[in-house]
């Protein structure tokens, strides 16, 4: 019960771009085909829960106990950068097909602050190990939803007729300002 | 002394990444052809599809893996031809920088009108009905090409006919994949001089449906073989000529590009005056040739004089 | 006998103004002084030109052969002068190779031998006697009707269709052959059972024509049912038509055979039955001509390739505010630049609209009401496929599914164009659309 909770928050109430605005960059950047937008979500959701897992497991292990928890943004930025890079050669290796669907958007995690975020949060948060894989499982799966909601959304807007000052990037911003209001309405799931 | 520790953490994380990776980097080490990234920096970067591959980073992998056997970069000319060769060790294509032309001086004065185009305003749309024109060859001027032309070269102007910018063009082509009535051409960038008539039909058609139409009655073909006539439509095909050829045509559908650009031949009246008042003289020289050179008996052809 | 008719999803009730002409008796035309005879008055190859210039022709006599296995022979209309063979428009709007004839007014007749006792002749001569006879489908698609008698063996025909709807507004060519030739029609209808060896034949006839269903049901006996259809745009499609009478569905991107249907139109039938029983070879074809254009609209009996403009004539000509030419029905018709066109076998109606029934053309944005996704019989969306083909976009989106979306099932109809509140011009975006794609097809070979 506590982990569907948890799952839904991490979903829907505090969803990472349109609650906590976290990953803004690759919201906007890659979201104009909904075919990117699947490919973006499909290696963030990859990426996030390795990286949790190998984040949490650094902070635990090697941060806490030395009295070291100041350090854990700058090192898990260092160990996030080089993991992603890792997993590119992994999967260039040992998989082309995936390579070849998600490999042009690996090196764009590696700046997505969404990755970081989660690792942090679930630190902060104090949650343990598998409450930290559910929350940066279902978060990744929010962070999907609102790419592909948006995605689809503005393959739409770009058959529309709109005046000029609106076209392009003004009604991105719009539309993902509605979205985000959108999402509010989630935060009354959860009573209190 | 507190201080080391996180300098230790710090240090020893980033040597233990550093050598994972740098081991990796062996261990998964996926040969790819260094060729193709040469070439891709070569290649013009606009990714317009021209060349059939899906931007140029696939045209670069296709031209490394049939070794140059694939056909020249449209955008890239000459230029990129010859680099793309020199990185694939074969030799250089015979390629020319290419540009589009319009080939119809038919504006809305000098070509008979069919019908009047309703509903949809494009050229595909009218073409489903035959087109706007009495000529099924000509421009129709509801700028299908312009739409789809990357860099914007191509304008739809008063007299109803779209015209390219040859400076704007790069030559990829896109243009002449649109046009339903194939009256766009890819002609070499180094051409003078264009017939700007596209119409396959016979002369007396041609004739009924426009005053600027290629009747293809060999007048030019007289004066330099570099004209020639297929499928009753006359096209040059060498490099220039001189521009006293060109008033051998009985329509004026022929434009040498020293003297007037393709774009004040067909819209600028005082353009089409300066050419008739020039083809006027030359005629009048031409006879006084003729009658000169009568009474001499000496078989002289007067055009071929400079 | 009777069967209920299931209604099928979606379509239209346009002001149908056949009340113009339905009365009219068909007339028949004087032979007229030219006659313009398309090689390519069918689906598929054009047809081989048998005669040259100068020949003398009669009426009935073949002067091109069919050019394949899908196309069809063409006859000369009556007797004269081949005058000239070469490219005409044709009611297309294209240009087409024609034969063009200088009649000498005596309508001289080359006619085929009758088949004596057809039915206890062996099909395959029949069918032979179909496809000499130039026979294609007469509602519109043209299809050679020799190839719709030979279904393949892998899909058995169990049922014939009748296609008497006519659900386009104003015509009502098919309407007056139905009532007029109705012993025809059912002369037709048991060649065509025997032909094809099937026990069950019906007929649809949509429920505005009483004369026409009493008429058949007469004719007819036991030898076909009649059923009557709703009356509703576009029930005389093909496939709505089948799932009308039958209940079955024809998928996408399949023909009629697939669920063991064959679909024929009246006059397409009772052409059959007069190029069995009299040898003659379908040279004439009833046209509507009407519309507030018109001075004497009616139905005449026009010799194929005659002109547009001495069709017009013979109607008492245009009215002063003539505005627009159309060749075939308002919904699925052309606009016609000219009236230099030939008649051809599928065109069962010319109708010119005056100025007061025009209406403003210009046409506003898509405003989301999904009214034309209500009207639309093939379940599709014409609003997303309008504006994507409006904004140039068919070629960035996924191309072979919209290709599939557009050009497979999209009939034209027209009823998504007839509902949009801001008339934006649907139908016109899919014929374009499928213009282009036609066009990339044959340049890529």
């Amino acid at each position: 019960m506590e982990l569907l909770l948890l799952a839904i928050n991490a979903m829907l109430i505090g969803n990472l771009i349109l609650s906590k605005f976290l990953g803004i960059c690759p919201f906007l950047g890659v979201s104009r085909r909904l075919s990117t937008a699947l490919g973006m979500s499909m290696a963030v959701l990859f990426v996030m829960v390795l990286a949790s897992t190998v984040t949490w497991t650094l902070f635990y292990s090697l941060l806490k106990p030395l009295h070291l928890e100041y350090l854990r943004t700058i090192l898990f930025i260092l160990v996030i950068a080089s993991l992603v890079q890792l997993v590119e050669m992994v999967m260039q290796k040992l998989s082309p097909a995936l390579y070849e669907a998600l490999g042009i958007y690996l090196p764009l995690i590696t700046t997505n602050c969404a990755i970081l975020g989660v690792a942090i949060d679930s630190i902060e948060k104090g949650y343990g190990f598998l409450p930290m894989i559910v929350y940066s499982f279902f978060g990744a799966c929010g962070f999907a939803l609102a790419l592909l909601l948006f995605a689809g959304i503005r393959e739409r807007l770009e058959t529309a007729d709109m005046p000029r000052s609106f076209q392009g990037a003004a009604s991105s911003l719009i539309v993902a300002g509605i979205l985000s209001l959108a999402f509010m309405g989630f935060s009354g799931l959860v009573p209190g | 002394m507190s201080i080391l520790i996180p300098i230790l953490v710090l240090t020893g994380v980033g040597v233990v990444a550093g050598v994972a990776l740098a081991y990796f980097s062996r261990v998964f080490y996926v040969p790819e052809d260094p060729r193709v990234d040469r070439l891709e920096e070569i290649l013009p970067g606009a990714n317009c599809g021209a060349c059939g591959f899906a931007g140029c980073r696939d045209y670069a992998k296709g031209l490394v893996a049939k070794n140059g056997d694939v056909p020249p970069c449209p955008v890239g000319g000459k230029a990129t031809a010859e680099k793309v060769a020199a990185i694939l060790g074969v030799a250089v294509a015979d390629v020319e920088d290419q540009v589009a032309l319009v080939r119809c001086a038919g504006t809305r004065e000098r070509a008979a009108a069919r019908g009047t185009m309703v509903g949809v305003r494009d050229c595909a749309g009218a073409a489903l009905l035959g087109g706007p024109k009495a000529c099924r060859w000509g421009c129709m001027g509801f700028g299908d090409c312009g739409t789809v032309c990357p860099t914007k070269a191509i304008t739809v102007y008063a007299g109803g006919l779209a015209v390219v910018d040859p400076d704007l063009c790069i030559g990829c082509g896109l243009c002449v994949a649109k046009c339903p009535v194939d009256c766009i051409e890819m002609v070499p960038k180094s051409r003078r001089v264009h017939v700007l008539c596209n119409s396959r039909d016979p002369a007396l058609v041609t004739r009924a449906a426009c005053k600027v139409g290629c009747i293809a009655c060999n007048l030019c073909t007289k004066k330099d073989p570099a004209f020639v006539v297929a499928s009753n439509v006359a096209t040059f095909q060498g490099q220039t000529c001189d521009p006293e050829v060109c008033f051998a045509c009985p329509n004026d559908v022929i434009v040498h590009t020293d003297r007037y650009g393709v774009l004040a031949f067909v819209e600028s009246a005082e353009a089409r005056a300066d050419y008739e008042a020039e083809k006027a003289e030359f005629k009048e020289k031409e006879k006084a040739a003729r009658a000169a050179a009568r009474p001499a008996r000496e078989p002289k052809n007067a055009g071929e004089q400079p | 006998m009777t069967t209920q008719a299931n209604p099928f999803p979606g379509g239209i009730h346009p002001a149908y103004r056949k009340d113009l002409t339905s009365g009219c008796e068909s007339q028949p035309m004087p032979v007229p002084k030219l006659l313009v005879i398309p090689l390519s008055q069918h689906l598929g190859a054009p047809a081989k030109v048998l005669v040259k210039k100068g020949d003398a022709v009669k009426a009935g006599q073949l002067i091109a052969e069919p050019g394949g296995f899908i196309s069809a022979a063409v006859h000369a209309s009556s007797s004269g002068k081949v005058t000239a063979i070469g490219p005409v428009e044709l009611p297309n709007g294209q240009m087409g190779e024609a034969v063009t004839i200088e009649t000498d007014g005596a309508h001289e007749w080359a006619r085929m031998e009758p088949i004596s006792d057809p039915l206890a002749a062996d099909p395959k001569v029949l069918v032979e006697r179909v496809k000499a006879a130039g026979i294609v489908g007469m509602g519109g698609a043209t299809f050679p009707s020799h190839v719709k008698l030979t279904p393949p063996a892998d899909s058995p025909v169990d049922w014939v269709l009748l296609n008497g709807a006519e659900c386009e507004p104003y015509l009502t060519a098919d309407h007056r052959v139905m009532v007029e030739r109705a012993e025809r029609v059912a002369q037709g209808v048991k060649l065509v059972r025997h032909i094809m060896g099937v026990s069950r034949v019906s007929i649809g006839i949509e429920g505005n024509k009483p004369d026409a269903i009493e008429a058949l049901r007469r004719a007819l006996g036991d030898a076909a049912e009649v059923v009557e259809l709703p009356v509703k745009y576009p029930q005389g499609s093909e496939k709505q038509l089948i799932y009308a009478i039958t209940g079955r569905r024809v998928p996408p991107k399949k023909l009629p055979s697939f669920v063991g249907v064959t679909v024929f139109n009246v006059a397409t039938v009772a052409a059959i039955a007069d190029a069995v029983i009299d040898g003659t070879p379908l040279v004439e074809r009833v046209v509507t001509v009407t519309g507030s254009g018109v001075k004497r609209p009616g139905n005449f009996r026009v010799l194929v390739g005659t002109r547009v403009m001495d069709l017009m004539e013979f109607a008492g000509g245009y009215t002063e505010d003539a505005a627009q030419l159309i060749l075939g029905g308002p919904m699925m018709g052309r606009a016609a630049a000219t009236d230099n066109v030939p008649i051809i076998k599928g065109v069962g109606g010319v109708l010119v609209l005056a100025t007061p029934e025009l209406k403003d053309l210009e046409y506003g944005a898509c405003i989301r009401c999904g009214r034309c996704l209500r009207a639309c019989p093939n379940a599709q969306n014409p609003m997303l496929l309008g504006q994507l083909i409006e904004k140039g976009l068919f070629s960035r989106i996924d191309e072979e599914k919209l290709r599939e979306l557009v050009l497979d099932d999209c009939f034209e109809c027209g009823s998504c164009t007839f509902v949009c509140p801001n008339r934006r011009p649907l139908v016109q975006f899919f014929q374009m659309a499928k213009g282009y794609y036609r066009s990339q097809q044959k340049r890529k070979g």
